[in-house]
């Protein structure tokens, strides 16, 4: 981009150069006189007072130097009208305290145009002596000095804004034309005024007056038209995107345009009521810096626009750009359709049309936030859709999982039945009894699998169990021992500890207590490889009792804790199958303590080990509150078994 | 091509406890020498050290499935002509039909009747039917 600026300050310097050459071959260049200061220091003045035309992120100055040029034109030879305007521009820009690089290129496309200027001047002049024919060959030749100039700044913006030449020169060039016909007609009257008297040259002033306050009412006027038609757009550019992060940065990106500014920046509250936003500027299109964030929420008011300051803007926000003018800020957060904020920073200064500005921003606001409304309802839809579609599969995978689990007990038991009725004469006693077993045993893991199922279609379904029975919990857990130790018959069962710590019986649901209870024991002895399972029952936080199962297992990861509680998920598929896991137990498990009030959560136990805590509410005080239980320890009478096989 | 011989050696391969015993006691009682193995890993390396003269295969198995240990042994030379029947509750026909094309010499679906294996061995067992399957 700075290249082709430097192209385009080499190529009017170049033009200014070739014009001046030529004139200076056929002697008509003439020689700067003392007389160039007036004329330079009025083109300086008249220069100064710039009426801005904005132009998406930049704007074009229109002035009434060409009042000046053809006063230059008719008392001035080329040098001189060269040295003037040169001279006139470089104290109007440092005036501005413009920055070098546009100091330089508006002197070198000021020397171009007026050397276009001059040598047109020179051209036309040379045609007829008359005053008439004098007078029009300076107003053509200002008129082209305000088209160089013109053509200038829409090339410059063209390259600074990427945009096309021909539609910058062309959303410009009618305020543009009009305040350079205006002020070149009032020079060529001044010129003529003060040829009959120098006082009459002050009748013209009043007709400078009014211009220049027609001409800078107009250019707001066609800034304002323009600003809605980039509304237009805007609205339809932004209307059929759907990710959000997309959404805020087009958004950034539309409101930007729309106020002319250097620096867009498009927020929105996510559910939780925290402001995210992201910034569209200098440095591209990136996430917004929460201080940013919360700086420009703290300036805007809902549902209105406002325009700040430099003054006022706060620094982590003035810190988006190198340089800052002033804030544009619009809201919308409690009627409209999701709460957006826009900002944006402008590198010029506010004063003209500030109002119209933050109304127009505050216009664009509804549709922004429509917009933002729709992206979250969209991903939300996708996220329904891909939930749904997650259910699907993991109700395939379930069908599938409880096939294979009925068919393995049931093909045992079948065999089992089968082989004896085939085989009955040849069978020894022992050989009878152990085909019994299997079917037995493989009878009650079908009997567990079934009951895993119903409690499934009860947990989904809501359903609350009473939780006013009294349990007595070390009883409960003699009872489990016994169980498993029926279920596991020749194989051995590891140690089962039980202490209480004060707590005694708990008001429940017995049958869903045990339930939870039995598949965490039941879960440890898998993985406790020999080593003792520990019950712990004591008082929780608050008005809690809390149960923890301690196995002396090799644990589980951090990161997969909390996948064991997923339906379906077996961690380690090769012990659980051998084991005769659904997939389903701590997935029911915490079904289930949430159903009794509970909660279900999965820790490290001291040796490194997995440690299951199950806190339910304590409930009720049971009526025959007058029983103590006396802390400690009390080895079932299950261990005494542990270590022979049944 | 040589006979194949006659059946004598059976390698059992189920993660189930309950079904190996069963699977043995039967096919023991019909006079076979039956190995047991608790896994794939196990079903892989006793088949290649046992080289035995049928193989019960199950699907779902940890440390490597069947239908993984059955293309092994369909691949290598020495194992490659073992028939293998698998014994599986994967009872699709995808399932069925992926048993097939792997080399499987029987697909049964569990739940099964263990005489229907002694009588597909006794099938294999008679010369007649030495080069059918497998």
């Amino acid at each position: 981009m700075r290249r082709q600026i430097l192209g385009l300050t080499t190529l009017h310097l170049a033009l200014a150069a070739l014009l001046g050459g030529a004139a200076w071959g056929v002697g008509a260049f003439g020689a700067p006189t003392l007389a160039v200061l007036p004329f330079a220091a009025a083109v300086a003045v008249v220069g100064s007072l710039r009426m801005n035309v904005e132009l998406g992120r930049h704007a074009c100055s229109v002035t009434m130097v060409e009042a000046v040029v053809v006063c230059m034109l008719l008392h001035l030879a080329p040098a001189g009208i060269l040295a003037a305007a040169v001279l006139g521009e470089v104290v109007a820009c440092g005036w501005q305290r413009q920055a070098p690089s546009k100091v330089m290129y508006n002197t070198s496309s000021a020397a171009s145009a007026a050397m276009v200027a001059a040598t047109l001047y020179q051209l036309l002049h040379a045609a007829g002596a008359t005053d008439g024919a004098m007078w029009m060959a300076a107003l053509l030749s200002g008129c082209a000095y305000a088209t160089a100039t013109h053509a200038s700044s829409s090339a410059v913006l063209a390259v600074v804004e990427g945009g096309r030449f021909s539609d910058v020169f062309g959303a410009s060039v009618v305020p543009v034309a009009m305040a350079s016909i205006i002020a070149a007609t009032i020079g060529l009257v001044a010129v003529v005024l003060y040829s009959v008297s120098p006082f009459a040259v002050v009748l013209v002033v009043p007709l400078v007056l009014v211009m220049v306050a027609e001409t800078r009412r107009f250019a707001i006027q066609r800034a304002e038209q323009l600003r809605f038609e980039r509304l237009y757009a805007a609205s339809s550019r932004t209307g059929g995107l759907t990710s959000l992060p997309e959404v805020m940065a087009t958004l950034a990106e539309e409101a930007r345009c729309l106020v002319t500014g250097a620096a867009g920046l498009c927020c929105t509250m996510d559910a939780a009521g925290t402001w995210s936003g992201m910034v569209v500027g200098e440095r591209g299109v990136l996430p917004a810096p929460p201080s940013v964030v919360s700086a420009v929420v703290g300036l805007a008011a809902d549902g209105v626009g406002a325009e700040v300051g430099a003054e006022r803007i706060p620094a982590e926000v003035r810190a988006l750009l190198s340089t800052t003018g002033s804030l544009v800020v619009a809201r919308a957060d409690s009627s409209a359709a999701a709460p957006v904020l826009l900002a944006v920073l402008r590198q010029l200064a506010g004063e003209d049309g500030a109002s119209a500005r933050a109304e127009v921003l505050a216009a664009f606001i509804g549709h922004a936030a429509l917009t933002v409304a729709n992206a979250h309802l969209y991903a939300d839809v996708e996220a329904a859709l891909a939930h749904q579609v997650d259910l699907n599969r993991q109700k395939d995978d379930f069908v599938s999982a409880v096939s294979h689990e009925l068919r393995t007990p049931l093909a045992a038991m079948i065999g089992s039945v089968l082989t004896l009725r085939r085989l009955d004469d040849r069978l020894g006693a022992e050989q009878r009894a152990s085909l019994i077993d299997i079917s037995f045993r493989q009878g009650k893991r079908l009997q567990r699998l079934i009951e895993e199922l119903l409690t499934l279609a009860t947990v989904e379904n809501g359903e609350s169990p009473r939780t006013d029975e009294v349990v007595d919990v070390e009883r409960m857990v003699a009872d489990i021992t016994e169980e498993l130790r029926t279920q596991r018959v020749g194989q051995e069962l590891p140690p089962i500890v039980f202490a209480d710590n004060g707590v005694g019986t708990v008001r429940s649901a017995e049958q869903k207590l045990r339930q939870v209870v039995s598949n965490l024991v039941e879960n440890a002895c898998k993985y406790a490889g020999g080593a003792a399972i520990d019950l712990r029952l004591e008082p929780g936080p608050g008005n809690t009792i809390r149960l923890t199962v301690s196995d002396g297992g090799p644990g589980i990861p951090v990161a997969d804790r909390e996948r064991v509680f997923e339906r379906f998920v077996q961690l380690d598929q090769s012990s659980t199958r051998s084991q005769g896991g659904t997939g389903l137990g701590l997935y029911l498990c915490r079904q289930v303590a949430v159903l009794l009030g509970g909660t279900l959560e999965l820790s490290e136990a001291a040796g490194g080990g997995c440690c299951f805590v199950l806190t339910l509410p304590r409930g009720p005080e049971p009526e025959a509150a007058g029983e103590s239980h006396a802390p400690g320890a009390h080895q079932l009478g299950a261990v005494a078994m542990a270590g022979a096989p049944g | 091509m040589t006979a194949r011989p006659l059946i004598h050696t059976v390698l059992v391969a189920d993660d189930d406890p309950d079904l190996r015993a069963l699977l043995a006691l039967n096919l023991e009682l019909s006079g076979y020498s039956v190995t047991v193995a608790e896994n794939g890993g196990e079903a892989g390396e006793l088949a290649r050290s046992l080289l035995p003269d049928l193989i019960v295969l199950d699907v779902m198995m940890p440390v490597s499935d069947g239908f993984h240990i059955l293309e092994g042994l369909k691949a290598d030379e020495a194992t490659r002509d073992i028939p293998v029947v698998m014994l599986t509750a994967l009872a699709s026909d995808k399932d069925v039909w992926a048993g097939w094309q792997a080399g499987a010499a029987y697909y049964m679906t569990k739940p099964f009747d263990p005489e229907q294996l002694l009588q597909f061995i006794q099938y294999l067992d008679d010369p007649e039917h030495h080069k059918l399957p497998g």
